[in-house]
């Protein structure tokens, strides 16, 4: 069966309705429609609109669910419900991301984060920790463009509270 | 810049033609009100209905214009234009040294401050500037602290001020007043397992009393310290207190030195007797004797007791359980039976007798 998505350029997509379960904002938009796998009627009349996707940004991100709709779903461990450790960004995910403006790579993210595809979130928030891991302050404020705002007693402070990760 | 400019120009030219009519109506006194009437009322509110879908449209529609727009840029990674729960939920993936690094300006620091953050395994160490600084595991975060320098305070409480480290060891060297600070700050640390080591013997003996360790046993769900001769028995029991009122969140405590006249005293205050080899006790308890397994006469390697509160296990490498000074002493709180860890031999119940 096939849901038809409708993104806030009023593009149309239809998807298998697997790929669609896959965004936990659209299941359930679907259940608040009363939309089932088994009754095709309902998926055929009604479409799911995402007004804060637009159309390239839900193609990368169906192009990302076409890849991962046979993954099994990774079961939340307790310490996942306390805090994050690394995630590991699998080496089709990296070509996936790699081409991306930094640009759209931040479109994904927002849109990742609104459908609630978790895997892609993480991905994509790992891609863009792993651009500042090992990197110095002044190099990350020149990555991402970032004007320095802080006083010269705040930077003083800064380094005092953090004095062990001077080498 | 321009389009944001543009933007700010539109808005205070709307204003003005707004405040423009507004004057004219003011004048005319044709306010929309005055012709308020129950019978007219629902024309009035259909009107004003459609003016607010309108404006609801428009907004959407320009949100999406800015998308489009904002789908073009190139360049820098617009990594402050992410909503603060993005940027900290990609801080949370760093490790925390580039995570400290990473707080660039001041909302980066902000967002750093308050959010909270996850460290599966820290090790805090003290060594020489000049001694070679041991390797440890990948996954472990390791921070050294060089005995050389001076640290404020300040510099030990950002370590654990917004994070939960499920498993912290803690081995400073040194008794001055920084150290002294650093371990009672331990009890604001929100903590899994926390392994206490002290460098030297008087080290230990100064900070390790029982204002301290009933500090500690409160801030982790584990606790593991390698010596712990200054505390008492009394203290102990008040551990073991709490657990029953159910105070204390600690679930596990192992000491890898405990005298064995505190061993006794405790097992004494909590009513069971150990004299001559032999358990005495009017408690409901189940006693366990850990031998070698080769033969029936094996040495003894420990001895479990289980109270319906806690697995009190001694053990120690050698043949009989409180004949030498030194103990290990763990007690695991659970309300069911529960073997040592590491299962070195064979457990054989033995008989306790009523006092």
């Amino acid at each position: 069966p096939n849901v038809k998505l409708v993104t806030s350029d009023n593009e149309e997509f239809v998807v298998d309705f697997r790929i669609a379960k896959m965004s936990v904002t659209v299941s359930r938009l679907m259940e608040a429609m009363n939309m089932s796998e088994t009754d095709d009627a309902s998926l055929l009349s009604n479409s799911i609109p995402l007004p804060n996707v637009t159309k390239a940004v839900m193609a990368r991100v169906i192009e990302w669910c076409e890849k991962h709709k046979n993954d099994e779903p990774k079961e939340e461990k307790e310490n996942d419900k306390r805090g994050r450790t690394t995630h590991v960004v699998s080496d089709w995910d990296k070509e996936f991301l790699k081409n991306d403006e930094f640009g759209r790579l931040c479109q994904l993210m927002g849109a990742a984060n609104y459908l609630e595809i978790k895997g892609l979130f993480n991905d994509i928030s790992q891609t863009i920790a792993n651009m500042i891991h090992g990197k110095k302050s002044d190099e990350i404020a020149e990555m991402f463009n970032i004007h320095c705002d802080l006083t010269e007693a705040e930077k003083k402070e800064i380094r005092k509270k953090t004095a062990w990760c001077e080498d | 810049m321009n389009l944001y400019l543009a933007r700010r120009n539109m808005l205070i030219r709307d204003y003005k033609t707004r405040l423009v009519e507004y004057q004219r109506r003011l004048q005319k006194r044709t306010f929309g009100i005055r012709y308020f009437t129950w019978a007219n009322r629902e024309r009035i509110w259909k009107i004003r209905k459609e003016k607010h879908e309108k404006k609801k449209i428009m907004t959407q529609k320009s949100k999406m214009r800015e998308l489009i727009e904002f789908s073009e840029i190139e360049g820098p990674f617009p990594l402050l234009d992410l909503p603060n729960e993005l940027i900290s939920n990609i801080l949370s993936l760093l490790p925390m040294k580039d995570r400290l690094t990473a707080r660039v300006n001041q909302r980066l620091n902000t967002v750093e401050a308050k959010s909270k953050f996850f460290v599966k395994d820290l090790l805090i160490e003290e060594v020489s500037i000049n001694s070679v600084i041991q390797p440890v595991k990948a996954d472990i975060t390791h921070i050294v602290f060089f005995e050389e320098r001076t640290y404020s305070m300040e510099c030990f409480r950002k370590i654990g001020r917004n994070t939960y480290f499920e498993l912290l060891t803690i081995e400073l060297a040194g008794s001055s007043e920084f150290h002294r600070e650093a371990y009672r700050m331990i009890k604001e640390f929100d903590i899994g397992k926390l392994t206490l080591m002290f460098r030297t013997d008087d080290m230990e003996n100064e900070i390790m009393v029982d204002s301290f360790f009933l500090d500690v046993v409160k801030s982790c769900k584990q606790l593991i310290i390698f010596s712990m001769e200054n505390v008492t028995a009394e203290t102990l029991h008040q551990v073991y207190q709490k657990k029953v009122t159910g105070e204390l969140k600690l679930g596990m405590l192992e000491c890898y030195s405990t005298k064995k006249e505190t061993c006794i005293s405790f097992l004494r205050v909590i009513g069971i007797t150990f004299r001559d080899g032999k358990f005495f006790s009017n408690r409901e308890i189940e006693v366990y004797e850990e031998r070698h397994e080769e033969n029936d006469e094996g040495n003894l390697l420990g001895v479990l007791i289980f109270d319906g509160v806690a697995n009190l296990y001694f053990e120690h490498c050698y043949d009989e359980v409180f004949d030498l000074t030194r103990s290990l002493l763990s007690m695991h709180f659970s309300n069911r039976r529960e073997w040592p860890q590491k299962n070195r031999g064979r457990m054989v119940k033995i008989e306790v007798n009523s006092e």
